[in-house]
């Protein structure tokens, strides 16, 4: 370990000062407002006058909301598919480039992550255009080879929009889990690749029985990463539906704001900023405990 | 025969993924050229190149929607962010690094749990704070929030490099009578700078293109950043798609030049934050 004595008591309060000053700063930005969010979600407030204590009614009622559980519905449904999705493609991609007759390996690493570090927004934006009903490049496409039966209106049908969405999505951070797992990949030694060659283990046992234990604990982390991530889901769906057609493709975070901002409810905006978390802590547990500890290493 | 087989296996593994690639890769290029066409070309063909490249889109993206404005705040929110993160994250990264103190794992802990909570569940609380301590739509709104938003993540990647640096010059600093202050940001920080870069392109990414926070926080014309004007494009008031498709590009081309000059950083970053996870 690279550590250093604490010299003298000048020090020790000097160090002291230097840590708690932002880790304070970073407490009331990042961690208080939680708390307060849990308080406020317990009572009826319409954002000026006094917060009003009503208990866990906010609560009683968006359990009772359909419209709650559909949003709630579509949001673990994207959470579900941009997890399959994302990682699932990433670590196919991240075998694949282990490869020695993959080509152009540093274009293909640099090509797939670029749009991790596009704006969601922009994404989104982009995406509405090749979704486009009427000058739609998927269509025009569709077209072009011949399968005008396929045409489908992509965001406006309400059954697909789901569907449709999830792509740009999973489109965008396919890159992201590439990089993390082909990292997890190069750092396994390598004499052990070789004692397996020796052994008679060609590509696709190799990568099933040794790379990918090695790798459990990366992947594990994408898996959290992009579940955790995918719940607050904000910004594409913005851009691509606006949350229709009606609340077909509306997730929990626009339905928080929808109820904080347009309607002014700041104790239910609360509620289902709180439901959102414990979504997310739910989720992630889940995980850890069906994945388990790491195996190897 | 065995030549063929070769052959087969070599095509299965390129082409699905160049396929993938050129997915990747045609959305943007599509954007940028489209956007230099007019709205009559669109209409004909949304796909073909541009006859002649038209930059009348950007001169209206500036003149009828004060993209100026827009990219402005964009620029400062952005400035002040990367200053303010890179000032805290390295005194906090340094300091867990290298010294063991009561509070120290406590303090680690809690920075590295943060980056599991879905900071959009901060939203409603953050705006009745602000408006409590009065910085609700005002120039200082965004920062704050941006700068704390940055920090486990930064602290988490200039905690493993510091780790990997022995403690040698510090040691023979403090021989020659430096005192800790100079010792880290004279001595230590310029050390740290491939990954400070590092944690200087992952801010400028995330606060350049953050829509939530930027929605919610500021209300004020004069306030608002790229991805807020973004939407404007979309209103019905205007409706000109390659108005739109500029005003895209122009949000993602320093982006974009960011990424081609600074690829390998952005990689090793990443590297290195992966390996430890």
């Amino acid at each position: 370990m690279n550590t250093r004595e604490i010299q003298n008591k000048k020090q020790r309060v000097l160090i002291y000062l230097l840590v708690l000053i932002p880790f304070l700063y970073f407490l009331y930005i990042m961690v208080y407002p939680l708390g307060v969010s849990v308080y406020y979600s317990l009572t009826k407030w319409k954002g000026i006058g006094t917060p009003k204590f009503v208990g866990l009614d906010n609560y009683k009622t968006l359990v009772k909301s359909s419209d709650f559980w559909l949003v709630t519905k579509n949001t673990l449904f994207l959470s579900l598919v941009c997890t399959i999705g994302q990682v699932g493609i990433a670590l196919i991609i991240a075998f694949l480039m282990t490869l020695r007759r993959l080509r152009f390996k540093a274009f293909h690493r640099a090509v797939i992550f670029f749009p991790v570090v596009m704006s969601a927004l922009v994404v989104g934006y982009v995406w509405r255009f090749i979704y486009n009903s009427n000058y739609g490049l998927l269509n025009m496409f569709l077209n072009f080879i011949g399968k005008p039966e396929w045409i489908r209106l992509w965001l406006d049908d309400q059954n697909l929009v789901l569907k449709s969405v999830s792509i740009p999505v999973v489109w965008q951070y396919i890159g992201l889990y590439m990089v993390i797992l082909m990292s997890a990949i190069s750092a396994i030694p390598q004499d052990i690749f070789e004692c397996a060659e020796i052994d008679g283990a060609t590509g696709f046992k190799k990568s099933i029985y040794i790379t990918l234990p090695m790798i459990w604990n990366s992947l594990k982390v994408c898996i959290i990463l992009c579940a955790g991530g995918t719940m607050k889901i904000y910004d594409h769906l913005v851009a691509l539906t606006n949350g229709g057609p009606g609340r077909a493709s509306e997730s929990l975070a626009m339905y928080c704001y929808e109820f904080t901002f347009r309607f002014g409810n700041f104790g239910m905006g609360a509620a289902i900023a709180v439901a959102i978390l414990v979504f997310a802590l739910l989720i992630s547990g889940a995980i850890q405990l069906l994945m388990g500890r790491r195996k190897s290493a | 025969m065995k030549k063929w087989k070769r052959w087969g296996a070599n095509l299965l593994v390129n082409v699905p993924i160049m396929i993938l690639s050129l997915t990747c890769i045609f959305p943007v290029i599509w954007l940028l050229y489209s956007s230099l066409k007019t709205d009559v070309e669109f209409a004909r063909s949304p796909i073909s190149l541009p006859a002649v490249p038209n930059f009348s889109n950007y001169v209206d993206a500036f003149k009828r929607a004060s993209f100026g404005t827009f990219t402005i705040n964009s620029v400062f929110n952005s400035l002040i962010s990367l200053v303010l993160v890179l000032v805290l994250s390295f005194t906090l990264g340094y300091l867990l690094s290298r010294y063991r103190f009561k509070g120290r794992n406590l303090i680690y802990g809690m920075l590295m749990a943060a980056m599991m909570v879905p900071i959009y569940a901060l939203i409603v609380p953050l705006f009745i704070q602000e408006k409590k301590i009065g910085i609700l739509n005002t120039r200082w709104s965004l920062i704050p929030v941006y700068v704390a938003m940055e920090l486990p993540m930064s602290v988490f990647l200039i905690d493993s490099y510091m780790q990997g640096i022995s403690i040698d010059m510090e040691e023979a600093a403090a021989i020659d009578g430096a005192g800790l202050l100079k010792t880290m940001f004279v001595i230590m920080m310029p050390l740290c700078k491939p990954i400070l870069s590092t944690v200087v392109i992952l801010t400028f990414m995330h606060v350049w293109n953050e829509f939530a926070f930027a929605q919610v926080l500021i209300s004020k014309e004069a306030l608002k950043t790229i991805p807020i004007g973004l939407t404007y494009f979309t209103s019905q008031y205007m409706t000109s798609y390659t108005l739109l498709l500029a005003a895209l590009a122009m949000a993602t081309l320093p982006v974009l030049v960011i990424y081609l000059f600074f690829y390998n950083k952005i990689m090793e970053g990443m590297m290195a934050g992966a390996v430890k996870g």
